[in-house]
């Protein structure tokens, strides 16, 4: 299917933009900061690569903005789209109140009806419906967005949030794969690099992990050139390097 | 009442769309990583929300995970623009 492989693009794309920002406002981020960059820039750009087409990602944007640190990344990565968005989701805070008094209106309204009618079978589907508005209950304090929603539109948010989760899951994999190999290489390259200053000779190796070949930045001292390597042999020294 | 009329707006509605949530409920359950030889047919809501809500959850650990290792990962590359356009070039 298309459709999954395009959207990782886009998420990809727009998550990598958000992690440039990141790094390039605060040089020494702490651990924690870093993570929660890290985080928000994914969702903020999970949701951007639906271009805001699903109630789901409006909201996730929504509540990403209500910190004011968030605010600023948010404003940067999504530039002018932040305000269409802001007008546009005004409307959708009403109905929350509406919902809610509803709610506990229709729940007392069955309690009452479960005390009333005592068969067993009646009672048996009462519970299987009490359960089900229970766990509806859960589900729409998980899908951002989700209060504010009738049950067949969020099953059908849970749906799309659920596809866009998993191929959210699925470039972060592919991305800490990558750079914990490439950091091993990294790390082994300069332990060689620190034993044997002089000679300034060192080994590069790459690997083509699954479908995708990692890259390793290094720096010939002798030169002081700094390059990436592309691709090279297992076996042998031959590499491609280029500015 | 009111409740008896917001009572039969309700049933009036679900019956027109009780098919399409049944699809959709069955969507979701064929989504979930869960065994799906057992119960293929009769598939109980409760359960399939209860499953769903479990998934969501783990799948949010897991990008909190990600994203610690990511941190880690991260710490001592900087990412400018070429190594950005190779990430890009690279996984997709």
């Amino acid at each position: 299917m298309s459709a999954p492989s395009t959207f990782k693009k886009e998420f990809l794309k727009k998550w990598v933009l958000g992690l440039q920002i990141c790094g390039s406002s605060t040089k020494n981020m702490s651990f924690l900061e870093r993570k929660k960059a890290i985080k928000l820039s994914a969702d903020v750009a999970m949701a951007y690569a639906k271009d805001f087409k699903t109630c789901w990602s409006r909201a996730l944007i929504a509540n990403a903005s209500k910190q004011d640190d968030n605010k600023i990344l948010v404003r940067n990565i999504l530039g002018s789209e932040f305000e269409r968005l802001k007008k546009s989701s005004i409307g959708s805070k009403m109905c929350n109140k509406r919902v809610r008094s509803k709610k506990i209106l229709k729940r007392s309204c069955t309690i009452l009806r479960i005390r009333s009618t005592a068969t067993r079978r009646v009672l048996a589907s009462s519970i299987a419906k009490r359960l089900v508005k229970e766990r509806t209950l859960v589900l729409k304090g998980l899908v951002p967005g989700g209060e504010s929603m009738d049950e067949f539109s969020l099953l059908k948010e849970t749906l799309d949030y659920i596809h866009s989760l998993r191929a959210q899951v699925d470039v972060m994999q592919r991305l800490a794969y990558a750079s914990q190999l490439s950091n091993l290489q990294l790390m082994n390259t300069f332990a060689n690099m620190k034993n044997d200053m002089r000679t300034m000779k060192f080994t590069f190796v790459t690997c083509v992990v699954g479908s995708f070949p990692t890259r390793i930045q290094a720096r010939k001292l002798d030169q002081h050139t700094r390059g990436y390597v592309e691709r090279s042999n297992l076996s042998g020294n031959e590499l491609i390097i280029f500015e | 009442m009111s409740s008896r009329r917001s009572r039969s707006r309700q049933s009036g509605v679900s019956a027109i769309t009780d098919d399409q949530i049944n699809d959709l409920v069955s969507k979701l359950h064929q989504l979930l990583p869960e065994i799906r030889n057992r119960r293929s047919d009769t598939v109980s809501a409760a359960k399939v929300l209860q499953e769903t809500c479990n998934y969501i959850r783990s799948l949010h650990r897991e990008v909190g995970d990600l994203s610690d290792r990511l941190s880690e990962l991260l710490a001592t590359a900087e990412i400018n623009n070429a190594q950005a356009e190779i990430i890009r070039s690279l996984l997709m």
